[in-house]
């Protein structure tokens, strides 16, 4: 049993990195509309920056993680101001390449000598505090309890940060150019500076995680960022709700459930019904099963399982 | 009578009395072997077969075997361990770093195998064996040869069953001298962890021998490959070193033949058996290449491995790295049995013990101080008329 809780903390701790992700996500396509194909780029930024300044450059990973964050918030502006003014269907294509070329400039990259970077990744990321931990005698199992109540502390912090942050008039500004252009730009508001600041934010958020992630995981590759990420994290949104922060949360916990439970469900039914499905079948049927899932959220769902609070007058 | 055989006949005389002794003291008792493979994905067909290899070492641990031992002897192993089963836990490392980081984190944390085995890939196999390392259970790598591996081994944990792609380097380069007079080498190789790490060993051999070494790197599952042939011949290199994948290779040498590149007379494939089959419909684009693969031959892999494979599967073995798994998962079982418990740091100290004396299907398995496979025997094979032909070459 205790391992079995130890295994728990490990998805939740990944999984409040995901949920992160998720948020940074929500940020610009649940309230600004964006359809950002390439999410997984400011994740990728996060985890690099981070991982070159303080491996490579000798900064503090508190220190480290922000600069991975501020460089997200900064790639988020860059990505969107060639092309805020396109429409959506342009603008999410774009996207996806632009989180492409990121993933193949680190593929091709090397940052210290031939077997560092590149295909190879970087290993031996430190982790914070993991000194101390061990140089007081604590155990794995304690530094990951630690580690979890570090992730479940950012995302307390993301979650708050966006819900005040959709109540603010930036965010109703959002919200409307999310629906039209037009009525936005009737009342003088200038569309694609809101857009680069979505991106921004959003892009932030993404870095933040990317950094928790490296430090974490203790090794990163171009592997890890491949476009079937933002797949996830668009998963994730759609399921939980666009527009509402808590589904976001919700929508990451399902999709993580469904997952990974298939390292566990076929034995459970064997168990208790005698049934007996081979594992391997089952996870390869995971992402046909999140696909279905989507189909009947949005069919019968259209909004998600929590869907976004509307004022009556919007309605 | 060397001093290496006489150290060896000692250590195996150690180990087959401590392995008798613990086999009549411990108790009955299941013990758990993890395993991470890609089951599905990419790397799917590797992954089955290493699944196969593993899988077929733990049968015959539990049906009671004679292990042959590098001085010609044989010890009887069995049935199971430690009086008990082998219990061998498999985990979908889904062909992804994050799967197969979910699947090693279960095997430790919730099923507490005694040994993990796995994987395929240098990629998934580095983080994975951090990971391992950190938490002190014993590792034993089947299929990633990539020479950043040798950083994980350093823990004490870490082993790898297979050579790194450092002494492939040196391979390749001996004889591209030798068979090609190769004054310059370039390079051809998937831009992965294995292809950069292979790269990187084979240009550091070239460098010491003094040959100019140029390097091109191509992405994987491209519809076209002309402009990377281009690339490559640009230099006009004596010698070719390249690998590729079956599809890959399909495209590669298919565009090579009709850009007339003299693949049979300057060309050296890496790891031939990773296309020789998917080439065979057309073998005209793939004749005459030269090249070098892991040897898994001789009377006992015949006997212990292959005959028994087909004999399960009716098929013949899908890859190499099946055998490297079996002999992976012989020496687990050995090396619990040795310990005579499933306690990590006994367990980590009877697998250098063990892989002294064992004689795997793969050839001797002993490790160096970072847990590196020492010796890596390399067969030299030439495509003929659609099938990968044993092949003197005119090397020294």
């Amino acid at each position: 049993m205790t391992g079995f809780i130890e295994f728990l903390v490990y998805l939740f701790t990944i999984g409040g990195i995901w949920g992160m992700l998720s948020l940074s996500l929500n940020v610009q396509f649940g309230i600004a509309g964006l359809i950002n194909l390439g999410h997984v780029a400011f994740f990728m930024l996060g985890a690099y920056v981070s991982t070159i300044l303080v491996v490579l450059n000798g900064w503090d990973i508190t220190f480290g993680i922000f600069a991975g964050g501020a460089a997200a918030a900064a790639f988020g502006m860059l990505m969107a101001l060639p092309t805020a003014r396109l429409q959506q269907d342009y603008w999410a294509i774009s996207t996806l390449a632009v989180a492409e070329i990121l993933r193949i400039f680190f593929l091709n990259t090397s940052l210290d000598g031939p077997y560092v970077g590149q295909a190879l990744g970087v290993s031996g990321i430190p982790r914070p505090l993991r000194d101390w931990f061990n140089a007081e005698g604590y155990s794995n199992a304690a530094y990951n309890w630690f580690f979890l109540g570090l992730v479940m502390a950012c995302l307390l912090a993301t979650l708050l940060f966006c819900l005040w942050l959709s109540r603010t008039p930036f965010a109703r500004t959002l919200k409307a150019l999310r629906e039209d252009d037009a009525v936005p730009l009737a009342l003088g508001k200038r569309v694609s500076s809101f857009r680069i600041r979505a991106m921004a934010i959003g892009g932030a958020i993404g870095g933040l995680a990317g950094g928790l992630f490296a430090h974490y995981n203790a090794f990163i590759e171009p592997e890890y960022f491949r476009p079937i990420e933002t797949f996830l994290i668009w998963a994730m949104v759609i399921l939980g709700g666009a527009g509402n922060m808590i589904g976001s949360l919700v929508g990451t916990l399902l999709v993580m459930t469904l997952y990974n439970s298939s390292r566990f469900v076929p034995g459970w039914l064997n168990d208790l019904f005698g049934w007996t499905i081979d594992g391997r079948v089952y996870g390869s049927l995971r992402l046909v099963l999140i696909g279905v899932i989507i189909i009947l959220v949005i069919l019968y769902l259209p909004n998600g399982l929590l869907p976004e609070r509307r004022r009556k007058s919007a309605q | 009578m060397t001093r290496r055989n006489i150290a060896s006949s000692v250590l195996g005389a150690a180990a087959a009395a401590a392995i008798g002794f613990a086999a009549t003291t411990a108790s009955a008792q299941e013990v758990k072997f993890g395993m991470f493979t890609p089951l599905t994905g990419t790397s799917s067909v590797v992954g089955l077969d290493m699944l196969r290899g593993v899988q077929m070492a733990v049968d015959a641990v539990n049906a009671g075997v004679a292990v042959p031992m590098t001085d010609g002897t044989t010890m009887q192993l069995g049935p199971g361990v430690l009086g008990g089963p082998i219990n061998l836990i498999v985990e979908d490392a889904e062909s992804r770093p994050q799967g197969a980081m979910d699947a090693v984190r279960k095997l430790v944390t919730v099923d507490q195998v005694a040994v993990v085995l796995g994987e395929y890939s240098s990629g998934r196999t580095q983080p994975t064996g951090q990971f391992t390392t950190e938490n002190g259970v014993p590792h034993i790598s089947i299929g990633a040869n990539s020479p950043v591996l040798r950083e994980v081994g350093t823990g004490g944990y870490f082993f790898n069953a297979i050579g790194l792609a450092g002494l492939q380097g040196y391979a390749l380069v001996d004889m591209a001298m030798a068979e090609l007079g190769a004054g310059n080498v370039a390079t051809l190789f998937p831009n992965n962890a294995w292809g950069v790490g292979v790269e990187a060993a084979t240009c550091e051999a070239a460098t010491a021998a003094g040959i100019p070494c140029t390097t091109v790197r191509y992405e994987e599952q491209k519809t076209d490959y002309r402009a990377e042939l281009r690339q490559v011949m640009a230099s006009n290199p004596d010698t070719v070193i390249f690998f590729a994948y079956g599809a890959d290779a399909i495209l590669i040498l298919r565009q090579a033949f009709e850009l007339g590149i003299d693949v049979a007379g300057t060309w050296l494939a890496a790891e031939m058996s990773n296309w020789a089959a998917d080439v065979a419909p057309t073998p005209e684009i793939g004749e005459g290449i030269r090249g070098i693969e892991h040897a898994v031959a001789g009377e006992l892999y015949e006997t212990a491995y292959h005959a028994p494979y087909v004999a399960a599967f009716g098929e013949e073995p899908l890859t190499v790295f099946g055998a490297f798994g079996y002999d992976a998962a012989m020496i687990a079982a050995l090396a619990v049995e040795l310990a005579g418990t499933t306690d990590h740091d006994a367990v980590r100290d009877a697998i250098r013990v063990v892989a002294e004396t064992y004689q795997g299907v793969t050839g001797n398995l002993a490790f160096d101080e970072d847990g590196m496979r020492l010796v890596q025997a390399y067969g030299t094979f030439i495509y003929q008329s659609g099938v990968m032909t044993p092949y003197t070459p005119m090397m020294p």
